[in-house]
């Protein structure tokens, strides 16, 4: 159960001077249950990469299977492995169209083919998730909301669909530092009530560092780092330089202890992981 | 999908073609244009088809590319074979129970398509071969004279660069929106009209509003950079003619004369 790229190529406007070459040669797995982040520098091929595991795109070279089915062969199994990949794109406030919230949200669902019963029931539960009262929002226009309810409101359409394989392209970008919070708070918290697998598009390390348990780095349309964030952060930080992407501050300011002979540990990625191995530190040396 | 429209899209190059003055290749393509309609025989087709298949050739735009911008009118073409093929009157060379067909329609037919088919390769060349921004340039700079008699060069040249320059933008706008809600198991491709039509609704609607909200964010843009029309604005780049517009400009000429030639020949005999 997982969804598999086996060595993905993908060219834009191949044959034209704009031809581009977005993915190369890229092969990767994400089981099931994972919390996947995927980082790197604008046009690295990130968003190329998710809009391969739901089929939107198609490879122009390789394979892409979503628990064994392959998206580009046409039929009934590929349909519904792509029902199971919910994918929520940048900014998706911008896909708003309908009346209320209610009927938003109810899209996805209904285009399932769901009765009007089990339609209720889901978007009574994401909107749920998306901490916005169902009650207070439902009847609203989703037009009439502030920016980060707006986007709250179309994560919710893509939960909706309850897939079990959760695609989010930037889902923080443009919001202020609370919405951001509440937003990966609110991802982090599905994650661990349903098991949902995330893969999560961002190129701020601190909240990837903080929230996944893999991180993949995306340099120049291959994956150049792939391992725990620790790893990552700890022995990849030239190749982290080269992808344009910056380590975050916690294990850059540890490194630096560590380089002035101070024996912290460093695979802390939050602040308070790494003000307690500090402390530690400090204590062994003082003790000795 | 959607970005691989090509009418109206720059394909950028270095060739002769691609170097001439704006201005000229506007000018140019519509006298070649007009000239068309001067040419009535074969010989006279062969010279313009010689003069275009030159012109395509000294571009470097691939011939496919070419072909690819018939394909939006292909429609239109064949609807006008077959009205020439059907309708016109003379001597019957196939007929099939009120059908028939003429040698004059057969004739009518060739000739017509022919037309529309220069037509629409020799505009796509110019948007092939030149920048939008080159392109408006043109255009304002044309149309300038005529700035006495009430025709608002600078505003329409600034419309124009504006709508060009968003034409990618909303196409890549469209792709996305319509990713997402294909995400969400909207299906564009199927059912009858009705339900296509309806279909298109969550696609319509966030573009209208995102369209509506970039509009709304470039005029404050322009006013913050203080834009207040053409009046007394410098250009960096001024156009300038050279030689190759007076080869250009002469070539065009030749051509013309040669139809008209052609044509009277035609008439006298």
């Amino acid at each position: 159960m997982s969804i598999i790229l086996e060595a993905v190529s993908h060219i834009y406007m191949a044959g034209t001077p704009y031809e581009r070459t977005a993915l190369n040669n890229v092969s990767l797995a994400v089981e099931r249950g994972e919390f996947v982040g995927i980082i790197g520098h604008t046009g690295s091929g990130k968003s190329t990469l998710v809009q391969h595991m739901n089929g939107l795109i198609k490879p122009t070279r390789g394979r892409v299977l979503v628990d064994g089915a392959d998206l580009a062969v046409k039929g009934q199994a590929a349909r519904l492995a792509r029902r199971k990949v919910g994918m929520v794109f940048q900014y998706p406030e911008h896909q708003l169209f309908e009346e209320t919230v209610f009927e938003d949200v109810a899209f996805g669902p209904r285009n399932l083919g769901l009765g009007p019963e089990e339609v209720e029931k889901r978007v009574q539960q994401s909107l749920k998730i998306v901490g916005l009262d169902y009650d207070d929002y439902a009847g609203r226009s989703p037009f009439r909301l502030s920016g980060g309810q707006m986007r709250r409101v179309a994560i919710a359409g893509v939960l909706a669909l309850e897939p079990e394989y959760l695609i989010l392209d930037e889902p923080s970008a443009g919001l202020d530092p609370r919405g951001r919070d509440e937003i990966f708070g609110q991802i982090a918290r599905l994650h661990r009530e349903t098991g949902v697998t995330v893969i999560l598009i961002s190129h701020n390390m601190e909240e990837v560092a903080r929230l996944v348990r893999r991180v993949i780095v995306m340099h120049r349309a291959e994956v150049s780092l792939d391992g725990t964030p620790q790893e990552v952060f700890r022995q990849g930080a030239e190749k982290l330089n080269q992808a344009g992407v910056e380590v975050p501050n916690v294990t850059a300011l540890l490194a630096r202890l560590q380089a002035q002979g101070l024996a912290v540990d460093d695979t802390a990625v939050t602040a308070e992981e790494a003000s307690r191995a500090i402390l530690e530190a400090l204590r062994r040396r003082g003790a000795c | 999908m959607l970005t691989d429209i090509t009418l109206g899209q720059y394909f950028p190059g270095h060739s002769f073609i691609h170097r001439l003055d704006p201005r000229t290749k506007l000018v140019c393509t519509l006298i070649f244009i007009t000239s068309i309609f001067l040419a009535e025989t074969y010989t006279a087709y062969g010279v313009l088809t010689a003069f275009a298949a030159a012109t395509v050739a000294l571009s470097g735009i691939p011939l496919r590319m070419i072909i690819k911008s018939l394909r939006p009118l292909w429609l239109i073409i064949v609807l006008t074979v077959l009205i020439h093929l059907a309708t016109t009157p003379g001597t019957v060379i196939y007929s099939l129970g009120p059908l028939t067909i003429t040698q004059e329609g057969a004739k009518q037919a060739l000739l017509m398509s022919a037309r529309l088919v220069f037509l629409i390769v020799m505009s796509s060349l110019l948007t092939f071969t030149t920048s939008p921004i080159a392109l408006t340039d043109g255009i304002e700079r044309l149309l300038n004279p005529f700035r006495r008699f009430g025709i608002p060069a600078h505003e329409l040249a600034m419309m124009m660069t504006i709508a060009l320059r968003f034409i990618p933008t909303l196409l890549e706008e469209t792709d996305r929106i319509m990713k997402a809600q294909m995400a969400r198991g909207a299906d564009f491709a199927q059912g009858n009209l009705i339900k296509r039509a309806k279909s298109m609704v969550p696609l319509l609607v966030p573009l209208f509003i995102s369209a509506f909200r970039r509009a709304d964010d470039l005029a404050v843009a322009m006013e913050a950079r203080c834009y207040r029309g053409g009046e007394n604005r410098t250009r960096m780049k001024e156009l300038r003619l050279t030689l190759q517009d007076g080869l250009a400009f002469t070539a065009i000429l030749v051509l013309t004369v040669l139809l008209g030639v052609l044509r009277w020949n035609a008439t006298l005999s």
